[in-house]
């Protein structure tokens, strides 16, 4: 029980994915400028990894060595592949919003290295958490950028207005450089700063 | 038998294939099914937006009833301003035109105020009950093409709306195109002065003189947004002249205005 | 002629894969520790990207895109939704084949690049430069020129990242942003310096 309460709750914190182990990088700079993106990615992400952790494990004695990064990879496309058609079926506008980043997350290292880094070695269950462990893990960093990006550049959260902007008639003049990317480097570069502060175990 | 004999090595790889694609598969025929439903509505949303049924859709409308209701789909030649049924409406695709040389014209350097090249010969305008049209326009913006609808009255002149459905302006500067407040703006502004002379024009924020005597043609740009409001100004001004829909506008005052 | 030289300089500085999409990530921090290492990977993602972009732009262009199979008698197959494991896979192919012509017929590169060329199948830049080549709509000279543009733009930005960061190895930096914390600083700025491209245009 432990061993499932590790796997699940050790990437959060102690072993976060993206202030930690420095993956998953990508996809966590370009969606943040909005938190309903963010989620979305977030939910996508928990479930490629959750599930390509699950099936890769359940197979994990009967891969041969010399298709197994292609057999890993394959089943990492199949999952984002349907991930994208659902979301291209069902939230049209949120798939526009996400474009190219949904593919992405099969190169996405957090899917592939949990993959190769655990799911090869443990039973199915375990896996399945450390999957959901990761992806809520990048969620976690994913959704505090996010939050800062969403609320200081343009007022609002999940779409409704916290801070009245000056273009719509309020007194909050948005902070621009929230809304474009490269503040997503200096919040993500805070938040290790931060992370690495309050466990000095983790410094280079 | 061993994970690396031949045999089992094929094994694996040919049911991962099977399953993998079955699942692929499954998952496009479920995306396929609602994907030209929600394409449709996105672009009848669109036209009614710009069409002034805003507020209706706001008012909790349903947006087939009202576009089924009050819109038709019509094909224009833009050189003669004629409607036509050189090809067909369902199925005419505007943006695929414009990369078919019998579809398309290449617009003379002096005239692409536009930045746009290449424009197709028909264009696909919806028309209200009212005779108002609502018209398809594009063109360079600062962060790629921008793509829109405007809404023109019965008089040939006077705009009742204009938005944009696409671009890749800059959130905050640029992509306040999309701000309520500054498409209010479009609503009464007229496009013609004289006959055949387009005087719509964006200028410069803050160089906006509403008691001048042409502030009947002028809107007002956005606020640190000089590349994306010049784009804006170059695709009025061609789409309203002699290029673009003139000629449809100036039939269109001749028979309702 | 000019048309290819703008795809190029566009996809070098204007739409640079790292600095302004943001793509290739976490190679990108972590192998820019020295410039020599990170001038290796910049030769080693030009190589590939040269190569795997045009060649999934003809899988694309003859297997994939709406139309594509009529020369096989199915002219209303739209088989796009395979692109992503299609592209992938022939990415990694690709990978595995360079890594082994290499190994044959230069071994002194192929010693030199290392674990690079396997790290390089999951580089986010890759893929993402497929998928905006797809997105685009490029035909195959078109795809060659903008493949070697990403893969230039790729190099230019991690050597400039590993010149900094060699620099500030002898710099006072706080203890826990030391490391990965103040590269994303750094980069952070250097996205910023770079949007000062954005605006360029080409008559």
């Amino acid at each position: 029980m432990s061993k499932a309460k590790d796997a699940l709750l050790d990437p959060l914190f102690n072993n976060n994915p993206i202030a930690l182990q420095i993956l998953g990088i990508c996809s966590a700079l370009a969606v943040t400028n909005k938190l309903s993106t963010a989620l979305t990615m977030t939910i996508a992400v928990v479930f490629v990894t959750a599930f390509s952790n699950a099936s890769i494990s359940a197979i994990r004695n009967h891969i041969p060595n010399s298709i197994r990064i292609i057999v890993q990879m394959t089943i990492i496309a199949t999952l984002v592949i349907i991930i994208d058609q659902m979301l291209k079926a069902f939230a049209y506008e949120m798939s526009k919003a996400l474009s190219v980043y949904v593919g992405l997350i099969i190169t996405n290292c957090i899917v592939m290295g949990r993959a190769e880094a655990f799911a090869m070695k443990n039973s199915v269950k375990l896996s399945f958490l450390d999957g959901i462990g990761n992806g809520l893990g990048y969620g976690i960093v994913l959704l505090a950028v996010g939050f800062v990006r969403e609320l200081f550049g343009s007022g609002k959260l999940f779409g409704l207005t916290i801070l009245s902007p000056v273009n719509n008639g309020g007194w909050y003049v948005t902070n621009g450089l929230m809304l474009l990317a490269p503040s997503a480097f200096f919040l993500i570069g805070f938040i290790i700063w931060g992370l690495r502060t309050w466990k000095p175990e983790l410094q280079e | 038998m061993s994970n690396d004999s031949i045999f089992k090595t094929f094994l694996v790889a040919f049911l991962l294939c099977v399953v993998c694609s079955v699942l692929v598969c499954l998952a496009a025929i479920v995306r396929i099914d609602k994907e030209a439903y929600n394409q449709q509505l996105e672009l009848r949303q669109t036209v009614l937006a710009a069409g002034g049924y805003q507020q209706q859709i706001d008012d909790g409308g349903n947006v087939d009833e009202l576009f089924t209701t009050n819109f038709e789909l019509k094909i224009v030649d833009l050189a003669t301003g004629e409607y036509t049924t050189a090809v067909d409406a369902e199925t005419y695709d505007q943006k695929e035109a414009v990369g078919n040389p019998e579809l398309s014209v290449e617009i003379p350097a002096e005239l692409d105020v536009a930045g746009i090249g290449t424009r197709a010969k028909y264009a696909a305008v919806y028309v209200d009950k009212s005779g108002t049209v609502v018209l398809p326009i594009r063109g360079t913006g600062y962060g790629g093409m921008m793509y829109g609808y405007v809404s023109v009255a019965t008089d040939g002149t006077t705009i009742n709306g204009l938005t944009f459905y696409s671009h890749g302006e800059t959130p905050g500067l640029g992509a306040e195109v999309d701000n309520p407040r500054w498409k209010a703006q479009w609503p009464g502004k007229q496009i013609y002065s004289n006959p055949g002379t387009v005087a719509l024009k964006v200028v410069k924020n803050g160089k906006f003189n509403p008691s001048a005597s042409d502030a009947i043609n002028t809107i007002d740009g956005l606020a640190g947004a000089t590349n994306t409001s010049k784009g804006v100004n170059g695709i009025v001004r061609y789409w309203f002249g002699e290029h673009g829909f003139a000629p449809l506008l100036t039939k269109l005052k001749a028979e309702r205005g | 002629m000019s048309h290819y030289f703008t795809i190029f300089f566009e996809s070098v500085f204007i739409d640079n894969i790292a600095l302004t999409f943001f793509l290739g990530m976490c190679t990108f921090i972590a192998v820019s520790k020295k410039v020599d290492t990170a001038l290796m990977l910049g030769a080693a993602v030009i190589a590939v990207e040269v190569i795997t972009v045009p060649v999934n732009n003809l899988l694309y262009t003859f297997l994939l895109k709406k139309g594509a199979l009529a020369w096989a008698g199915y002219p209303n197959l739209d088989l796009s939704f395979l692109g992503l494991i299609c592209y992938i896979g022939v990415i990694a192919a690709i990978v595995q084949i360079l890594e082994m012509a290499l190994d044959k017929y230069f071994p002194a590169l192929y010693n030199a690049l290392g674990i690079f060329l396997p790290l390089i199948t999951v580089n986010c830049a890759i893929l993402g430069a497929v998928l905006f080549m797809v997105n685009k709509d490029f035909n195959f000279a078109e795809s060659t020129v903008y493949g070697a543009g990403v893969g230039v733009g790729f190099a230019l930005a991690i050597s400039l990242l590993a010149g900094i960061r060699e620099k500030l190895t002898y710099s006072d930096v706080p203890k826990g942003v030391r490391g990965v914390g103040i590269t994303f600083i750094i980069v952070g700025l250097m996205a910023m310096s770079f949007m000062a491209f954005s605006g360029l245009k080409f008559t």
